[in-house]
């Protein structure tokens, strides 16, 4: 990176960190600090949440599956507007009346402690576990990218959320996250006219989207209906529905996002927002990932995106090996770059069937060119067998650095940052929040003042940042268990929307069958997941179908069992 | 039922040419199928 690019970098990044400082100064009690007085409008929610949402990798792995897989990805949000309905119906107009400052304190009210504190826990060990892989994961990449240590990169973004989220509370997450977000939509539609315009000259978007569809990377719907297969239609709609509800509605870094609104309207605004922003924002990080590819079929790409692996690789008695496979590929690419030119030539004329000849060399070359790269990862794995066989997460920021112009470089680094210390800001925000609410204030010290309970927030702020720091330190040594924690809130999010489920709509229901239905309920979802019995998308779904059959039964052998009691007494 | 009742009453939040939060839900369901039949449209022209 060039002079310029840092000096973009640390100004972007600090302009946001003292803007969010300055605009929540002045904190004194927890309704200010945890709610933010329940003042913020409704675009401030809005941008607040879908910052919460959109983690670095977002930008970073997103432009990357479609470069390796296509657009189908983007079918994995569809669920998400009709969960936003739900959500401004039931959970919305709830959670502000009563006048919550989490979700789960919800719970107490309709059912009892335990309840509440078994969600409350859940989600603690969830959002604990995996915010550190949320900062672990960009850490890892910009730390290859930059040639700096994980160490300074994960520190240096874990400690400045630590300090801005400790001084102003939710307000200072809310405020950097609207200027986030502004700052984030802004750059990446700036890469995206650059990648563009690097195109060669008289390709022109048509035909550059034909180009990628030709090679199957426009495959944005599929219909075909496969339990297993992550993205199609019915996995994003019906999978998807239950995964954002479940996030949204129980996940306490979404819920202390909306209910920082000014009233329910301000909340309800903001999630619609959410749900009408959220698809198209997605297809065009994709559609970027899909100008890459474009360009890369004219540019000669890395063999093996992962630059820091590929180093490795040339220092080991395989470099020979590998410097082979290199040398193979980059004469296939000038292969494929012939074959993608005729290509284009082809659908110029409009002929199809020189249009057809050209997509089947096309396909050939692509194919030879995937066969050899495929040679280059085994070499790689044969030097390092730990080594990180999927580079997608490293395919946008090598195009953004060796091809970007100066000072856009340093942007587009500092989006990936921003995107990170936002996800984290929220997480440690719900964190501090369910800490002090759900267990200090209600189970430790009822009795406190607003100074101490304001001291506990701050408290739980730091020792939950420096969990996160230790954990994303830490996750390199976890191997395959990074996967899993990756999945973690699939595997707990089924039952807590559940529980809420019939908190809102089965009333007969009481608190005892409803915790035996979460405990149950949880024990057969890890088994699932463990066993790998259904794609993970969809253990939310069964999740919460199973706590409310469970407890609809457990409460009706519950009802049969107590006048039979009574009558023994 | 309050929540029901919430949805129906006139809202001040709310934007000026919706008339209902009911009329917001189906507009962001009618956005949700309209986008739906857009990509099925672009995966049909550029596959």
């Amino acid at each position: 990176m060039s002079l310029t690019d840092w000096i973009v970098l640390a100004a972007t990044i600090l302009t946001i960190v003292i803007y969010g400082v300055w605009k929540s100064r002045g904190s004194k009690n927890i309704n200010n600090y945890l709610l933010g007085d329940q003042s913020l409008p409704w675009y401030t929610v809005g941008f607040s949440v879908m910052a919460t949402q959109a983690s670095a990798i977002t930008f970073l792995s997103a432009p990357g599956q479609a470069y390796s897989d296509g657009m189908r990805f983007v079918q994995f949000y569809f669920g998400l507007p009709l969960a936003m309905i739900v959500l401004c119906i039931t959970f919305v107009p709830i959670f502000h009346k009563l006048k919550v400052f989490t979700a789960y304190e919800y719970l107490e009210q309709r059912f009892d402690l335990k309840t509440r504190a078994l969600t409350a826990f859940l989600f603690l060990i969830q959002r604990g576990l995996s915010t550190g892989i949320t900062i672990y994961a960009p850490a890892l990449i910009l730390s290859a990218i930059l040639h700096i240590n994980i160490t300074y990169t994960t520190l240096f973004i874990g400690g400045l959320v630590i300090c801005y989220t400790v001084y102003g509370g939710t307000k200072a997450v809310s405020y950097t996250q609207l200027l986030q977000m502004s700052i984030i939509f802004a750059g990446l539609f700036l890469a995206g006219f650059v990648g563009y315009s690097l195109l060669p000259h008289g390709t022109g978007l048509s035909n550059t989207l034909h180009l990628a569809g030709k090679l199957g990377r426009m495959n944005v719907i599929d219909w075909k209906f496969d339990p297993n297969n992550r993205y199609n239609i019915w996995s994003g709609v019906i999978g998807g529905f239950f995964l954002q509800l479940s996030y949204f509605g129980t996940d306490q870094s979404q819920v202390g996002r909306y209910l920082t609104g000014s009233s329910i309207g301000q909340s309800r605004l903001g999630l619609i927002m959410n749900g009408l922003v959220k698809i198209p924002m997605q297809f065009l990080i994709l559609m970027i990932g899909i100008l890459v590819f474009a360009f890369y079929q004219f540019n000669q790409p890395p063999v093996f995106f992962n630059n820091y692996a590929v180093e490795q690789v040339k220092q080991s008695p395989y470099a020979g090996e590998f410097n082979q496979a290199e040398q193979e590929y980059n004469a296939a690419f000038v292969i494929r770059k012939n074959a993608a030119e005729n290509m284009i030539t082809a659908l110029n004329t409009k002929d199809d069937g020189r249009i057809n000849l050209a997509q089947m060399q096309l396909k050939a070359a692509n194919g030879q060119a995937n066969t050899i790269r495929q040679k280059a990862i085994a070499v790689l794995q044969k030097a390092d067998p730990k080594t990180d066989v999927n580079d997608t997460n490293y395919v946008f920021l090598t195009f953004v650095t060796h091809y970007l112009p100066k000072g856009l470089i340093g942007l587009l680094i500092a989006i990936i940052f921003l995107a990170s210390m936002g996800s984290m800001a929220s997480a440690l925000n719900s964190l501090a929040s369910t800490t002090v609410v759900d267990i200090y204030k209600r189970m430790i010290n009822p009795n406190a003042s607003e100074k101490n309970y304001m001291l506990a927030s701050r408290g739980a702020t730091v020792l939950w940042g420096l969990v996160c720091i230790g954990m994303a330190l830490y996750a390199g040594h976890l191997g395959n268990l990074l996967e899993a924690v990756n999945q973690l809130g699939s595997y707990i999010y089924g039952t807590i929307l559940g529980v809420f489920v019939v908190a809102f709509y089965v009333k007969h229901v009481q608190g005892r069958a409803v915790f035996i239905a979460a405990v149950i309920t949880e024990v057969i979802i890890l088994i699932m997941g463990y066993r790998n019995m259904v794609a993970y998308l969809w253990l939310n779904a069964i999740g919460c179908v199973l706590v409310i059959g469970i407890a609809v039964v457990v409460e009706a052998i519950e009802k049969q069992s107590r006048p039979l009691k009574s009558r023994e007494i | 039922m309050y929540w029901l009742k919430a949805v129906s009453r006139p809202e001040p939040d709310l934007p000026p040419f919706i008339s209902s939060w009911n009329r917001f839900y189906v507009i962001v369901m009618a956005w949700l199928v309209l986008l739906i039949f857009v990509f099925w449209l672009i995966t049909k022209h550029f596959e």
